[in-house]
């Protein structure tokens, strides 16, 4: 972050207002991504919950990869947010 | 703290009390340590704030210390700490990164909205040190991998020994992070009681773990190394809640060796007792082949009782004296030092030393003073940029997509997302198998949706109790 905060600091308005765009849409994807992802977890936490016994153990294994693709959302979430808020806390 | 200039109050310090109600974490672990690290800010004059996890986890932080500030962690509690830190934002602690398995969200998205700097509590990285003993599951390497990249992401670290910051640059790639060392605490409740005989000959104490790097086993074998004579009149506790199959093959193990008389294979014991056990105890002996700190090092020696330990990891700074401490691959090393600590009074009185030393070393002022000292001082420069407050989110939840609409027309606030019931979800499934992207299950309320999400939930008044959203809106009265 310290890297990308030296870098905005040598760009123009107009890039700038590019960035803080481009940061908008990738936001609005990834929270698109994290809804779908948080749905799949949950229909697989209900199907494991209901389906007989010998399928709970592929639906645990296949919910804790459903967790970490939201856990992914989230960090990438995060790494973007931090991103838009150095180029909004950018004057220039 | 402790000496030096006063350092001036900004900003109350947020910590991630969480853990205190984890399911796996409470009450021991790195639910304990998050208890410790808010009662050293407390002996230095701070006067953070804890976010607990819901009404309940406030009433248990209440319970454990009746003076704390206590509050939910949701958009409310962050945006009113935003409001009343004007000009510097408020450093949030994170205190569950390294916790096992993985929480979905160490870092709330409240706080990552509201620009806060984040440090976050580094405990140890042994499980990526040694992937082919922990992270053997491919689903725990990937989440592992996300960890590391979520550590990537904070402004600081505060690593609990020199060797757990050593290790965690190296393991996570923390790149220009920086890395404070700020070492960890003993709880007052681990005192010298002068009432208690220590007895001689008596009980020498061994706290450990299932875990192989706890190294009880081969502790077990240095013990049968002891002369018969200084074993016969004392006795071996094992202090270990393990599972049933390993408390058999200790078992075995200590029947096949032939040191039954002189051990005892304790188990797990709650904390009072632990206490007792140690101010009694002749010797307490801590055989782990890598900490990231070393609690029960200092937990001995806080109650007077001698102590040795193995060589390296986090021990050699949490012991700070070579004499205490044994090579803890090697049978006879470890056999010499235990011998050697029960028999040569010369040598009993420099452990005796030590451990009033390491007692003295690791307090919850010195805690509390490099807390403040790496948050207040040293790095006080990433307060610098104000904080946000978050924007307020609105969730409608009810049977239908066309009720959900309903009630969210008649809020008279914009409304962030509706959930409604499985069957009208389904119903409502394009031909390629997706979903409209704003609608989500209902049933999502109360496990999926982290408390921090939304400001405010409405779940349709008129949804019969049996409904799904019925159901949720109990489990919402419930837990509220």
């Amino acid at each position: 972050m310290r890297v990308l905060r030296a870098l905005l600091r040598r760009l123009t308005g107009g890039d700038l207002r590019e960035i803080r765009s481009e940061i908008r849409e990738l936001r609005v994807a990834v929270d698109r991504i994290d809804g779908i992802v948080q749905q799949l977890n949950h229909e697989l936490r209900v199907a494991a919950e209901d389906g007989p016994p010998l399928s709970i153990g592929l639906a645990e294994r296949v919910r804790l990869d459903a967790e970490t693709a939201l856990a992914s959302v989230r960090v990438i979430d995060r790494q973007l947010r931090r991103l838009g808020l150095e180029a909004d806390g950018d004057d220039t | 703290m402790t000496g030096g200039p006063p350092v001036e109050r900004g900003a109350p310090i947020i910590i991630d009390g969480r853990a205190l109600t984890h399911p796996t974490a409470a009450g021991r672990g790195i639910g304990r340590w998050v208890t410790t690290l808010v009662r050293s800010l407390h002996l230095v004059g701070e006067e953070p704030v804890v976010l607990a996890d819901r009404a309940a986890g406030v009433t248990e932080w209440k319970r454990t210390l009746p003076s704390v500030d206590a509050r939910p962690l949701d958009r409310s509690s962050v945006r009113t700490l935003v409001a009343e830190a004007s000009t510097e934002a408020p450093w949030f602690v994170a205190t569950q990164l390294m916790l096992h398995p993985v929480a979905l969200d160490p870092i709330p998205v409240t706080v990552t909205e509201a620009g806060l700097p984040v440090a976050a509590v580094m405990y140890d990285v042994i499980p990526q040190r040694y992937p082919s003993r922990y992270l053997a599951n491919p689903a725990a390497r990937r989440q592992s991998e996300l960890r590391s990249a979520l550590a990537r992401t904070v402004d600081l670290m505060l690593a609990i020994s020199g060797f757990s910051a050593l290790t965690a640059r190296h393991e996570l790639d923390l790149g220009g992070i920086p890395i404070v060392d700020i070492g960890s605490a003993v709880e007052p409740a681990f005192h010298v009681d002068t009432r208690v005989i220590r007895a001689r000959p008596g009980d020498v104490v061994v706290i450990g773990g299932a875990d192989e790097r706890k190294n009880i086993p081969r502790l077990l074998r240095a013990w049968v190394q002891v002369p018969a004579e200084v074993r016969s009149r004392r006795r071996l506790v094992v202090v270990a809640g393990v599972d049933r199959e390993t408390h058999l093959r200790w078992n075995h193990e200590v029947v096949h060796l032939g040191i039954k008389d002189s051990v005892l294979l304790a188990g797990g014991v709650r904390e009072a007792e632990l206490i007792d056990l140690l101010q009694r105890a002749e010797l307490s002996v801590f055989p782990s082949t890598e900490e990231g700190f070393g609690l029960p090092v200092v937990e001995a020696a806080a109650c007077g009782c001698p102590v040795i330990c193995a060589r390296g990891s986090s021990l050699d700074q949490v012991a700070g004296d070579p004499e205490m401490q044994f090579d803890p691959y090697d049978i006879m090393s470890m056999a010499r030092a235990i011998e050697s600590a029960l028999l040569d009074e010369d040598h009993r009185s420099r452990l005796e030393a030590s451990a009033r030393r390491i007692a003295e070393t690791w307090t919850p002022q010195a805690l509390g003073s490099r807390v403040v000292e790496a948050l207040r001082v040293e790095h006080r420069s990433m307060c610098a940029r104000p904080a946000r407050r978050p924007e307020r989110r609105v969730a409608v939840g009810a049977e239908t997509a066309d009720r959900a609409r309903e009630i969210a027309d008649g809020l008279g606030e914009p409304v962030h997302a509706l959930f409604v019931a499985g069957d009208d979800l389904a119903a409502r499934g394009s031909g390629d198998g997706s979903l409209e992207p704003s609608l989500r299950p209902v049933g999502m309320f109360g496990r999926d949706v982290a408390a921090d999400e939304f400001d405010r939930v409405v779940l349709d008044e008129r949804a019969d109790d049996e409904s799904m959203t019925g159901r949720r809106r109990r489990l919402a009265e419930n837990t509220r």
